[in-house]
């Protein structure tokens, strides 16, 4: 008799089984409406408050926000957002885990790849609409509320704004594969954090001359090109930063796959 | 069907499960027994693909689980309670499954009407109660109406009610010619249940026989006969397979006579009798004898 290994598991079926899973439960859209909400409010404290300096009153707020230009003002929320989200990516499988219903799971799709593909497309799906509607839109409150906002056909500007969508789609991404990695939520959410918020303040203790060789290759440092209108020499050209950001992102979910194939479920 | 082929599972220096070789057929409800971290859940985990055995074979209706075309019409599984989210509701969570495994949407209502969860398909699971969980895992596992039905524990903190629901189900599964296989560590249950025992006890198959002869291998079933005429009565009891005890003054425990034999044997001899009941070795008995004699094995087996 021979062997088939094609299973009526179907791609089509699989994304709705995900799409399913990622619908049904209240913190997926508590999630996502909080970071879209989040994205467009601290968009619009920041741009409100630019003229006096940001809502310090001394040039303060998050690291990497300049006072001085109007779009990463409108755009500073996706520093929350990408929190929400990386956490986001986190729950969907580490919940799987918790929960066990990882075993119904392979139980209706042995195959552990095409799992950790649907559910990372229908995450990355989700967020991506998500994010670029948050951008689109803390853009233009920024845009309504503050003068000189650059327009979006100038260079560099709609990049940025879509850029930023695409940036919190790859970390929630990189947050799934952690999950699948750790399957614990704590784990997972704090090495999310570490790597993406964590290295880049102690690569800042590194000494000078090698340093920022070091900080541009972390995944946020690097990702973060694609939302700069101009990149400085220590940083990455924002394609070239976003796609190293995306291997990391490839070389999460291959060993997540290649940790689900060797490891019991 | 399930065939187990040399079944090994070890973890670290532990063997959960050593070298299980069985055959779980169709139409009986087949229980699997042992007290618990005996390599019941281990071994079932295999069956579906979960874990991979270190050594061995485990085969679902021919095959390995995972090169099924459509393992869920194969085999539905409970394999732990709650294995749900908790935020989810039931009918959620049987769509997730339906659309994963390609099943048809229509599926998901039949099960939760089979479970008598419709009135609380719409309810986040988080809510239900220990039955109501159980519930929706049976239903789970009969989501792809499969062949072989593999339940880990289900009767575990169950109400009297839930607990002869599973069994009725179970027996009724097994009668639509379906392999039912049935772990539990409460032997009263497996004694009603199960039509067969695979008995496992610390990663061994200790029994792989009938219900009925595991219960006989183990004592057997007896007649406890009281008379004052006891001594005398026993003398007329003899034959090969015969063996009368005496617990007390005045009564005895025959076994390999039926009571019949035994009340007109006494009649005969016009000797009185004061009781005569057919009494069951219990389930229990068998077992604590079974792995006592696996202890000995194991002794035996060391090195000199």
């Amino acid at each position: 008799m021979t062997t088939t290994l094609e299973h009526t598991a179907t791609t089509t079926g699989l994304l709705r089984g995900e799409w399913v899973k990622a619908r049904s439960l209240r913190s997926t859209w508590y999630v996502l409406g909080g970071s879209l909400v989040g994205m467009v409010l601290l968009g619009l404290l920041f741009t409100s408050t630019a003229d006096t300096g940001g809502p310090s009153g001394s040039g303060g707020g998050p690291p990497g926000v300049d006072f001085a230009q109007p779009l990463t003002l409108a755009l500073a929320g996706y520093n929350l957002a990408q929190l929400a989200m990386g956490v986001l990516g986190v729950l969907l499988v580490t919940g799987e885990y918790t929960s066990g219903t990882i075993r119904s799971t392979f139980a209706a799709a042995p195959r552990r790849w095409p799992v950790v593909a649907a559910k990372a497309a229908v995450l990355g799906a989700l967020v991506l609409v998500v994010a670029a509607a948050g951008a689109l839109a803390a853009y233009a409150v920024g845009s309504a509320v503050v003068d000189g906002m650059p327009g979006l056909a100038e260079d560099g500007v709609l990049r940025v704004v879509l850029g930023t969508a695409l940036y919190l789609t790859a970390i929630t991404l990189l947050g799934s594969a952690l999950g699948w990695l750790l399957r614990s939520t704590a784990g997972a959410v704090a090495t999310l954090f570490g790597l993406v918020f964590l290295l880049p303040v102690l690569g800042g203790l590194l000494p000078g001359d090698w340093g920022p060789d070091v900080v541009r290759w972390l995944p946020s440092s690097a990702g973060g090109s694609l939302l700069r209108l101009t990149t400085t020499a220590d940083q990455f050209a924002p394609w070239t930063g976003f796609a190293v950001l995306l291997g990391y992102v490839a070389v999460g979910l291959a060993a997540a796959v290649w940790r689900l194939r060797t490891r019991d479920a | 069907m399930i065939e187990l082929q040399g079944l090994t599972k070890r973890y670290g220096e532990r063997l959960a499960v050593d070298d299980v070789t069985v055959t779980v057929r169709p139409g009986v409800v087949t229980g699997f027994l042992g007290p618990n971290g005996a390599g019941k859940s281990t071994t079932m985990r295999m069956v579906l693909g979960l874990d991979r055995p270190t050594a061995g074979t485990a085969l679902v209706n021919g095959r390995p689980y995972a090169e099924h075309r459509d393992p869920l019409r194969e085999v539905g599984a409970l394999l732990e309670a709650r294995a749900l989210h908790p935020g989810r509701t039931a009918r959620a969570h049987l769509q997730a499954l339906a659309a994963t495994a390609g099943l048809p949407r229509a599926r998901v209502d039949t099960v939760l009407e089979l479970a008598g969860l419709t009135a609380v398909a719409g309810k986040r699971v988080g809510g239900f109660s220990l039955g109501m969980g159980q519930r929706l895992g049976v239903a789970t596992a009969l989501l792809g109406d499969p062949a072989t039905v593999v339940l880990d524990e289900p009767v575990n903190g169950l109400d009297p009610d839930g607990v002869l629901w599973i069994r009725t189900l179970a027996r009724r599964l097994a009668a639509e010619g379906r392999t039912v296989f049935f772990s539990s560590h409460l032997m009263a249950e497996m004694a009603v249940t199960a039509d067969h025992l695979v008995v496992m006890g610390r990663g061994r198959l200790v029994a792989d026989v009938p219900t009925g002869e595991f219960i006989r291998r183990a004592g057997g079933d007896g007649v406890r006969v009281r008379s004052p005429r006891a001594g005398e009565l026993a003398g007329l009891l003899t034959g090969p397979d015969v063996v009368v005890e005496s617990a007390e003054r005045g009564v005895l425990l025959v076994r390999g006579v039926p009571a019949e034999v035994v009340g007109d044997r006494a009649a005969e001899a016009g000797i009185a009798l004061h009781e005569l009941t057919p009494v069951q070795a219990s389930l229990e008995e068998a077992f604590m004898a079974l792995t006592a004699d696996e202890r000995e094995y194991r002794t035996e087996e060391q090195p000199a």
